[in-house]
């Protein structure tokens, strides 16, 4: 399992407005990323 | 997550890109950004690979342990509206900053549905990787 320090595993997943949001794209665009995972939404 | 929200304009000023990944379906992505948080782009992942490949666990234990409960009734006795348990109530979240280099700056798995990162401590770590994204010769 990766931590503080390793290279973020790369993604690329739709969004619930169907846009495909890409991490590496993000990156390459110059920002910090936070990454939430959410637990069910209910 | 609801409470990183009044945030958003200090996270756009720092240059910051908020998503939240979750593993419920499309439209109950919509509502919680209409009810919730309409700040950020909220991900579909359903198939929950992105959460194995990020180290976030499963567990029946830790997900309905007392605390959780507890937690749950203190919610419900405040009137929050409980709209039921979509998917697997078992996973748990967790939060990470990957700076402009792609590297993970803070990694945090909760151990249980109640353990996450203060978001004051978030915006802490965020505020001090843009700060050193600015003048990297502080590190």
């Amino acid at each position: 399992m990766f931590g503080l320090g390793d290279a973020a595993p790369d993604f690329a997943l739709p969004s619930a407005d169907d846009d495909l949001v890409s991490l590496n794209e993000i990156l390459d665009e110059g920002h910090v990323v936070l990454l939430v995972f959410l637990r069910h939404l209910g | 997550m609801a409470q990183l929200c009044p945030y958003d304009g200090e996270l756009k000023r720092l240059g910051l890109k908020v998503l939240l990944v979750t593993f419920s379906s499309k439209g109950f992505a919509h509502k919680f950004r209409e009810e919730v948080c309409s700040s950020f782009p909220v991900l579909i992942n359903r198939e929950r690979d992105l959460y194995r490949t990020y180290g976030l666990e499963s567990s029946l234990l830790r997900s309905w342990g007392w605390k959780n409960l507890w937690t749950y009734a203190k919610r419900l006795l405040s009137g929050q509206e409980w709209k039921g348990i979509q998917g697997d109530s078992t996973q748990l979240g967790g939060d990470f900053i990957i700076d402009r280099d792609g590297i993970v700056q803070l990694a945090y798995r909760s151990r249980d549905p109640t353990d996450r990162l203060p978001v004051e401590e978030l915006m802490e770590h965020l505020q001090e990787i843009s700060r050193r994204h600015k003048d990297p010769d502080s590190e």
